[in-house]
């Protein structure tokens, strides 16, 4: 007999027993709250009918033939559906699944289909499958208090993508802009120069070139100082290049300057608040949304989008989510009343949505949020057709995070190679953000155990980092440390403490010693050290 | 095959409602006369059936000409598969019917499938019946409708030649019986390829006023041979299983867009009517016998119970379960009470009420039939959306004041869902009474 505990899982675990007792039939679902009770409840059951055969099924990847193949070789004992999510998605399987109902029932065969927690899939089974659904023997939600659940390394440092260009295309473009900007045998007018310099710094930026460009506009800001229209944008590009490094008070000094000369501009306000938000000083970026908003009414104005989001990510980021939710609400009835489902500006405040939910750990619906930007169905496969977007992205590397706080990390890799593909397709495989989704994917093999590519893409991930944002930037140093963990769990003790090392004190030099990133840092490096 | 428990560990095995009980098994129970307003003897007499005491008669020379299509519908567990088992077995006597049983789910693809398909199947079952009788037909009219299938097989294999393989064959086997190969030969066709099936299903289609008349003859001299031999005074078909064909849309499409085809075959026919089309009573009225197949009336309009119901379902729950396996009588009736007289629904409760029982006390006490109350009503609760409780709100208004709910959409996916169970000829519905333990229940409707 198993351990007997008294906890909610393990009265759950013993009803399930019971429920199957007798050789006959029993369909069964599990809905689980963290992927590893998959695992959990066979064992259980199979210690507690020994006498019982079992197989185990996965449908994804597989024809209904196969399937049904698997499940006729057994006479008598347990079928262990792993994904039944993906069955109850696909017509090609559920429809002859229904129908064979009556044919499985014949035998003493007890089918324990195991559900992630959704209840929009388990609505599924009642609509997709009737004819179970009609001799359903018991149906449990398994509630897990392991407080294991929590994945080892730490989610890399994610941009945003919104916005990108293809990468031989925007480096073709850079190349063109700068030679033309640095040909001093060509005059160029003072429109013409500022069009360059404004279209110079959406091709770096998009192309992920953030130290190239942080250099090319500090150098260039010396050369306009007489003309002072031109070196108020300037300054605004070279504040953005400064943001994305992660250096905000340089971006906070050079926006507060920029806002002496040129008053309140919805721009340098825009990217101040976000600066100020980056650091954490949101009575800063309250006051200064405030101050820009209080005259005008904003319901109805376009020109205030983006300081809204700048509002509603700081509200996400404060851990006022009621609030940020109701804003994006708002802001997504007027947007979703006046254009059609699935535009930018409406995918935008998605993401926004699916971000409060993923952060409050309501991840269905945080799911369904990313679904409907991606078109999928729940629990359904990304299909090859499937009109690409920056949003669809960015919404399919959220869902792999979902998949992955609910500990279904063989899933997230699966969304995470795919969504590789897809983008490298279209962006190129240098582009910055094929590293980031490369240091997901290899967290997600980290928890699997594949720790040689776990490793291969945590490097590659800080070799692109490094020429990105250079070496001292929270990205390089969370690369850092999930080189430590995986160095760690292949025993490479010495090596590992190399790393945590360096990942403790770039933290702190970049975040502070208090920064919850630090502290992480730090307790993995002293687990190195009392592992001696 | 279940047996009887006498200990908890066999109780899920007696409880098993997959398996269809019909008379002569130790678990059937008859629920005559507990089903409120709807007698047995309704069915019988939309069959044109003289009952005479225990005695059922079909008089073939008043009613030979007057044949009927007899839908017989119900809500899903209220036990219509086991009375119609009942029915065929009490009807299937020289006297009265020769009985041939098409169980849809098992002899069709249930994917696929069209009204073309079940004449095809009902053609099959019942040349099958009268070979295993060895009842002599008149080789004439065999030949004929030999020829005519021989000759319908052979247009459709025209219409899709091109696709290897595809051709339906016809055994060179001789003999009267040689119908039921290319019965065979058709059925197969039916259940292939889409395109396939498609051909055969139109070549019958296009050729329907021929084929019903090949149909009618072979009914009509199957009935003659039926008397000669003493098997049956007609034939009846009795059509079981309509409602697991895969979607609505399906379902809907047998019955409703192929009125007029069923009007054209000329044989006793009892279909059971699938939940989701008793909304389409009135227009199959026009036409056809509509009868509703209710819960047993567990609980008067007044709220009083019922005690020969009651009775009747202690019997049903002791043929299966041992009585001392519970741990008073008042165990077995408060769940009798929550299963608002389905069944299933029963079977379900005690089912749910082991899994909560304790093994060292070897009972099903009251406590663990709490626990399971709880459990299902939470469950069955969980689903249901904001205007299907303003609904469930109204219906228990209505049967306050007396009044009769209105049907509509909503009223509809209740009733698929048992969520309302349906009485009487469905004019009083009520509750599922195990919704009434759910915490959503007590929030929004008595706001507990």
């Amino acid at each position: 007999m198993p351990t007997v505990n008294s906890s909610p899982e393990h009265e759950e675990l013993h009803l399930l027993s019971r429920a199957v007792e007798g050789d006959m039939f029993h369909f069964v679902v599990v809905q689980w709250n963290y992927f590893s009770q998959i695992e959990s409840t066979r064992s259980f059951l199979r210690a507690q009918f020994r006498k019982r055969k079992v197989v185990s099924i996965r449908c994804r990847g597989n024809t209904y033939e196969k399937i049904m193949r698997k499940i006729n070789s057994l006479d008598q004992g347990f079928v262990f559906v792993e994904d039944f999510d993906h069955l109850l998605s696909n017509p090609d399987l559920y429809a002859g699944f229904n129908q064979r109902r009556g044919m499985l029932a014949r035998r003493p065969v007890t089918v324990v289909a195991f559900l992630p927690p959704m209840d929009s899939i388990l609505q599924l089974c009642e609509k997709n499958l009737p004819d179970w659904w009609s001799v359903l023997t018991l149906r449990t939600t398994l509630e897990y208090t392991d407080t294991g659940r929590y994945p080892i390394g730490d989610f890399p440092f994610c941009l945003s993508s919104i916005n990108i260009w293809p990468d031989t295309r925007t480096r073709y473009r850079a190349d063109r802009m700068i030679s033309k900007l640095k040909d001093s045998s060509v005059v160029l007018s003072g429109s013409l120069k500022g069009e360059l310099l404004a279209r110079l710094s959406e091709a770096l930026m998009s192309g992920g070139f953030f130290k190239e460009g942080e250099t090319f506009f500090r150098e260039y800001l010396t050369k306009v100082s007489a003309d002072s229209e031109l070196y108020l944008k300037i300054q605004i590009y070279l504040a953005r290049f400064k943001h994305q490094l992660g250096k905000y008070k340089e971006e906070a000094e050079l926006l507060e300057e920029a806002m002496k000369s040129a008053g309140h501009q919805l721009n340098i306000i825009e990217s101040l608040a976000h600066a100020y938000a980056e650091m954490g000083e949101f009575a800063v970026v309250d006051k200064l949304i405030d101050k820009y908003t209080l005259e005008r009414p904003v319901t109805h104005n376009f020109d205030l989008e983006r300081l809204m989001r700048v509002k509603a990510l700081s509200l996400i980021r404060r851990g006022r989510f009621s609030e940020a939710l109701e804003l994006i609400n708002n802001r997504l009835q007027l947007f979703e009343w006046l254009f059609r489902e699935g535009t930018g500006l409406n995918n935008r405040w998605l993401l926004l949505q699916g971000e409060c939910y993923l952060q409050t750990g309501q991840y269905e619906k945080a799911l369904l949020i990313y679904n409907r930007i991606t078109g999928r169905q729940p629990g359904a496969e990304v299909s090859e057709n499937q009109y690409y977007s920056e949003y669809i992205s960015e919404a399919n590397r959220k869902c792999a995070q979902v998949w992955f706080e609910w500990g279904d990390f063989q899933r997230a890799a699966e969304i995470l190679r795919e969504e590789r593909l897809n983008f490298r397709s279209i962006f190129g495989k240098n582009h910055v953000l094929m590293t980031t989704m490369g240091a997901f994917l290899g967290l997600a093999y980290l928890q699997l155990g594949y720790l040689e590519k776990a490793e291969k893409l945590f490097s590659e991930a800080m070799q692109s980092d490094i020429v990105s944002f250079g070496e001292a930037h929270p990205a390089v140093a969370t690369d850092l440390l999930n080189l430590g963990v995986v160095s760690l769990q292949s025993g490479e003790k010495k090596r590992a403490a190399g790393f945590l090392s360096s990942a403790t004190s770039l933290f702190g030099k970049v975040l502070g010693r208090s920064h919850p990133k630090t502290r992480n840092a730090k307790l993995w490096l002293e687990k190195v050290s009392s592992a001696g | 095959m279940s047996k009887k428990a006498l200990t908890l560990s066999e109780i899920n095995q007696a409880v098993n409602f997959d398996e269809p009980i019909g008379p002569g098994h130790e678990f059937f129970t008859d629920f005559s006369q507990v089903r409120g307003d709807f007698e047995e003897r309704i069915v019988y007499a939309n069959l044109n059936v003289d009952i005479n005491g225990e005695q059922l008669t079909y008089n073939h020379a008043i009613n030979g000409a007057n044949k009927v299509t007899f839908f017989l519908g119900g809500m899903r567990g209220s036990g219509k598969t086991s009375e119609l088992l009942k029915y065929t077995q009490k009807l299937h006597q020289d006297d009265c019917f020769f009985c041939v049983t098409c169980n849809i789910d098992e002899g069709l693809d249930l994917n696929n499938l069209e009204y073309m398909d079940i004449l095809v199947f009902q053609l099959e079952k019942l040349t099958e019946a009268l070979k295993a009788r060895d009842v002599r037909m008149d080789r004439e009219v065999m030949t004929a409708l030999n020829n005519w299938f021989s000759e319908t097989v052979r247009e459709i294999n025209k219409s899709i030649k091109g696709e290897a393989g595809a051709e339906i064959g016809i055994e060179a086997e001789t003999g009267i019986w040689r119908i039921l190969k290319i019965l065979g030969s058709l059925k197969l066709g039916m259940s292939g390829s889409i395109e396939r099936a498609t051909s055969v299903r139109n070549t019958l289609k296009n050729r329907f006023d021929d084929f019903a008349r090949q149909f009618n003859l072979f009914v009509e001299e199957a009935n003659n041979s039926i008397r000669k031999h003493g098997l049956g005074q007609e034939i009846l078909f009795v059509i079981d299983g309509l409602e697991k064909t895969m979607t609505v849309d399906t379902r809907r499409k047998i019955i409703m867009d192929e009125t007029n085809r069923i009007r054209q075959i000329n044989a006793n026919t009892l279909f059971t009517l699938p939940i989701e089309l008793m909304k389409e009573r009135q227009i199959l009225q026009q036409y056809f016998f509509v009868e509703m197949f209710p819960f047993v009336k567990i609980v008067d309009r007044n709220g009083q119970r019922v005690p020969e119901a009651f009775s009747r379902f202690r019997q049903f729950v002791f043929r299966r379960v041992d009585e001392s396996l519970f741990e008073s009588e008042e165990v077995v009736n408060e769940a009798v009470y929550y299963s608002g007289g389905s069944p299933r629904e029963l079977l379900k409760i005690i089912k749910m009420s082991n899994v909560y029982s304790d093994r060292s006390q070897g009972v099903i006490t009251m406590t663990a039939l709490h626990q399971a109350l709880k459990r299902l009503a939470n469950q069955t609760a969980q689903f249901i959306e904001p205007t299907q409780w303003i609904r469930i709100k109204e219906v228990i208004q209505n049967n306050e004041n007396q009044r009769v709910t209105t049907f509509d959409e909503i009223v509809q996916g209740l009733l698929e869902r048992i969520i309302l169970m349906e009485y009487n000829d469905g004019t009083f519905k009520r509750v599922n009474p195990v919704l009434e333990l759910s915490d959503a229940y007590r929030q929004l409707i008595t706001g507990a």
